[in-house]
């Protein structure tokens, strides 16, 4: 007997799909249960490679129909210009309407303080469980891998939410098989993650597969970069680089794309899909490990993130 | 036989590139027709679950009064060009079962593996897939085996190992804690204990690894069945100085009745029993009988230390009397890709997408296989049709086959909704209003006969008041029964030992939509009364035994603490 979801060879058992075919279909069966159930759905899109691949997905998993979702977006105020530009793009090549959650706004109305020195990253939280209850989404899709990091490596597929977007990682209701269940009560609402069972390499190989354009920024390129919490960041309105930091051109590409103050590029001449797959395979390094300064504060960041309600 | 698998350094990238030639190696050993030994030492059984006789095939062009040819996602020679494997499951005597290392189901005949080939084979990045489970009593070591498995696996990144030697310095502790690779909740790490199942996913030149870290501790016990439910394999650990305790068992009778097919179990902390044979030896012995009364023919034993790393990727030397393989060769080598026993198609219907007037059926197709032109059932309502057409992702195909996603087209206009299920006209499932099941009860709140819930049961959801508990008035938080069910609509389900995907269920509160139980048509491989008696002895081969019950069902309940009965 197969378990369901079983995932195969692509070459030593003919009973079982290629491992791309496996996750994809998982993926799709995901995005289908949503769509038989919940009312509101939407799909947290920032622009990045795991939103774009999701999107990729929905648009397949209802196909010849159009995708029956909206896409989220929380701005930071601090994002790339090229993948804000991405982001309109793709809305209006699929006919998709787009919400975007502001921090800014949140700031310059005083609802949000920001914080000296950090990154604005945690500061998205509010903006986003406020579009989550204005517009009464119900079902909310994020582009979360359990490989990416150790807190999101125990979340479930449907991740229950309480009124106040917060999730309790010891409550987590038990999910055997592939029987989801998303029943929730007025208020409350279920975070999705059809990429549960996804890699990063998974996610480039498959865009190789599917030919999925991503945003210019994370292929090499020479850009004005400076070193800061060990990493180079790009300078702009977000503040940096301070005093005594010295911007220099180099080659590099981002692994992940978030708020600019703490997503980092690395150093890199992998100018095409087959050559950041090979340079990923290489990698002593997690992509988040690689990019983001925010995770390095504390040993439990992203948990407490999330249980406040964060992606 | 192998006694030490040294996995040699390897970058990822110089992983992949092995992987490739791994599959290059395997497709000109196809191509050649040369191996076909199998990792068994044995003469080939029956297929578990197949009936006797039966002989196996490859999944399309089995069906009578079809055109032979794969679904046209595939090259419909790669079936033929393919030596058959042989089955290693199914030995007929619940005895058959190893309690030494040196008999494991890999046995002495190490398939001999050919010389590689070096051609290149473009596109060939998969390597077969093995999900498995860690399952056993709380601080048997589980985590720490995950952890030392990654590590030796060389399948930790820098910054991680960094990020744990920080911790643990920070603890005052002089080696890095393997546990925190994957106790990754705060709660956890306080504790000490795992609460949730971590996954995580790995892989060697051999194989891809999906693991689940479960909990060991009884109040997570429903963690455990959400981590174990989909595994392929299970690894029970226990503690060489405890013994087989009521945990292990119960996390053996769990395994059984959610029929992992495979069980591991490792005995643990080896180092602090002195790495002693006889102590090894008992407990294997002890294990061996209990999983046996469970019906689980076939369990491998393994002596290990996970905090040490003996037996774990590498063989000890502190035991040289262990002649069988690793932990990791073991996961490597287990025959996990033989044929599923053939089982008619199902396709859960989950969505209906309507698109220029059509409606086109959105689902994932759990078994076997589909075409265009095959007569259909819809269940419940019974009514039959033909598949008119099926899009594969946006693409015309043939026919699906399991696992995949797909959309249906009907020739008739039915009345087709989500919940509804397809089936082959000849030999869907009886649609049903009582049911009767096997249970993991997984909620705080007892489970009472009379009481009303939803029962989930693919993706459909009908109400359903529980008519009968039995052996005891109601079913405590990770206990486990045996219950009936009457439900407001028919349901079309399979019996769980035959389809672990049409024939699983959920029992939700109405009230606050909590997951409260886990289900499984059918019923128990053994007695859930009395833990006692097989109710169908060679469950799982002979349809006529599987059909016979339990002739000894005492009014005992079972709590997953019976003593062994061998
Ligand atoms: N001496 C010795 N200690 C071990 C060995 N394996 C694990 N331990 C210790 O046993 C304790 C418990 O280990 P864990 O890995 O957390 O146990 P667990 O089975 O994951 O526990 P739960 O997940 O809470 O059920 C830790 O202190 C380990 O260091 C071993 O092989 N030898
Ligand atoms: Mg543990």
């Amino acid at each position: 007997m197969t378990p369901p979801g079983s995932v195969g060879a692509d070459t030593d058992n003919p009973y079982a799909l290629a491992h791309l075919d496996a996750l994809e279909s998982e993926a799709m069966h995901i995005f289908r249960e949503v769509a038989g159930e919940f009312e509101r759905p939407v799909i947290l899109f920032s622009g990045g490679k795991d939103s774009i691949v999701m999107l990729h997905l929905a648009l397949k998993a209802f196909t010849p129909a159009p995708v029956p979702l909206a896409l989220l977006h929380v701005d930071t105020g601090h994002n790339f210009p090229e993948v804000i530009d991405y982001r309109d793009q793709v809305a209006q090549r699929h006919g998709l309407r787009l919400h975007v959650a502001s921090v800014q706004e949140f700031i310059d109305r005083g609802e949000l303080r920001e914080r000296p020195d950090g990154p604005r990253n945690p500061l998205q939280t509010v903006p986003l469980l406020d579009a989550i209850e204005k517009n009464r989404f119900d079902a909310v899709f994020g582009g979360g891998r359990r490989d990416e990091e150790k807190a999101r490596a125990k979340e479930r597929v449907f991740s229950l939410r309480d009124e106040f977007g917060g999730w309790d990682p010891r409550r987590q209701r038990p999910e055997p098989w592939q029987l989801y269940n998303g029943r929730h009560s007025p208020g409350e609402h279920v975070r999705v993650f059809p990429l549960s069972n996804w890699t990063e390499l998974d996610v480039w190989q498959y865009i190789e597969r599917e030919e999925i354009d991503l945003p210019a920024i994370y292929y090499a390129h020479e850009r004005e970069v400076f070193s800061g919490s060990g990493m180079w960041l790009t300078p702009g309105q977000w503040g940096g680089p301070r005093e005594g930091e010295r911007t220099e051109r180099r080659l590099v590409r981002y692994r992940t794309v978030g708020d600019m103050s703490c997503t980092g590029a690395v150093d890199s001449q992998a100018a095409t899909i087959s050559q950041v797959i090979e340079e990923i395979a290489a990698s002593r390094l997690t992509e988040r490990g690689a990019t983001r300064a925010d995770e390095k504060v504390s040993e439990a960041a992203m948990e407490d993130r999330k249980r406040e309600g964060y992606f | 036989m192998t006694s030490a698998y040294n996995l040699p350094h390897l970058t990822v990238g110089a992983l992949m590139r092995h992987i490739v030639a791994e599959t290059a190696a395997r497709l000109s050993e196809r191509a050649t027709g040369h191996g076909t030994a199998t990792a068994t030492g044995r003469a080939p059984g029956p297929a578990a679950g197949a009936a006797p006789g039966h002989e196996p095939g490859p999944p399309s062009g089995g069906a009578p009064g079809h055109t032979p040819g794969g679904p046209s996602s595939d090259p419909p020679d790669r079936d033929r060009a393919r030596p058959r494997r042989q089955p290693v499951k199914g030995h007929p005597t619940p005895m058959a079962t190893t309690t030494a290392p040196h008999q494991t189901p890999a046995g002495d005949t190490e398939p001999r593996r050919p010389e590689r080939a070096a051609a290149h084979v473009p596109g060939a990045i998969g390597a077969d897939l093995l999900r498995w489970a860690t399952a056993g009593s709380v601080d048997d070591g589980k985590s720490t085996l995950v952890g030392r498995l990654l590590y030796d696996a060389k399948a930790v990144l820098a910054d991680q190992l960094k990020a744990v030697e920080r911790t643990s310095h920070d603890r005052g502790q002089h080696a890095p804690d393997l546990v925190l690779l994957t106790d990754g909740l705060r709660a956890e790490r306080e504790q000490g204990i795992t609460i949730d199942v971590a996954y995580r996913y790995f892989a060697t030149p051999r194989r891809r690894f999906i693991l689940a870290d479960t909990p060991g501790h009884v109040q997570y016990t429903r963690n455990m069945v959400t981590g174990a439910s989909t595994a392929e394999l299970a690894v029970v650990l226990v503690d060489a100085r405890n013994g087989v305790v009521e945990q292990t068992r119960r996390h053996a009778a769990v395994a059984a009745l959610l029929r992992v097919p495979h069980i591991v179990l490792a005995v643990n902390k080896m180092d602090l029993v002195d790495y002693a044979e006889p102590v090894f030896t008992a407990i294997a012995r002890e294990f061996t009988a209990h999983a046996g009364s469970l019906g689980v023919w076939e369990v491998t034993a393994i002596p290990i230390s996970a905090l040490v790393g003996d037996g774990v990727v590498t063989a000890s030397a502190r035991m040289p009397w262990c002649t069988g393989p690793t932990l990791l060769d073991h996961l490597e080598r287990v025959d996990v890709g033989g044929e599923p026993a053939a089982r008619p198609a199902r396709f859960p219907v989950q969505c209906v997408i309507r698109h220029d007037g059509a409606r086109h059926y959105g689902g994932q197709l759990t078994a076997e296989v589909l075409r265009v032109g095959d007569r259909v059932t819809v269940l419940p309502s019974g009514r039959t049709t033909t598949i008119s057409s099926i899009d594969l992702l946006g693409r015309a195909v043939g026919a699906a086959r399991a696992a995949q996603s797909v959309t249906l087209r009907l020739a008739d206009e039915l009345d087709v909704a989500r919940g509804d299920l397809i089936a082959p006209a000849h030999a869907g499932p009886v649609a049903t209003r009582d049911v009767e099941a096997a249970v993991c009860h997984l909620h705080d709140r007892p489970l009472r006969p009379g009481e009303q819930v939803l029962l989930r049961h693919t993706t459909r959801t009908v109400r359903a008041v529980v008519r009968e508990v039995y052996g005891t008035a109601e079913l405590g938080p990770n206990d486990i029964g045996r219950i009936v069910l009457r439900t407001a609509e028919p349901i079309a389900a399979d019996a769980y030992e035959d389809a672990r995907e049409t024939g699983s269920f959920l029992l939700i509160d109405p009230a606050d939509g909590a997951t409260r139980t886990a289900g499984m048509v059918g019923g128990a491989p053994w007695c859930p009364c009395c833990c006692r008696h097989w109710c169908w002895p060679g469950a799982g081969t002979a349809p006529a035994n599987r059909r016979r019950g339990c002739r000894a069902r005492s009014s005992r309940r079972w709590a997953g603490s019976c003593p062994p009965t061998r």
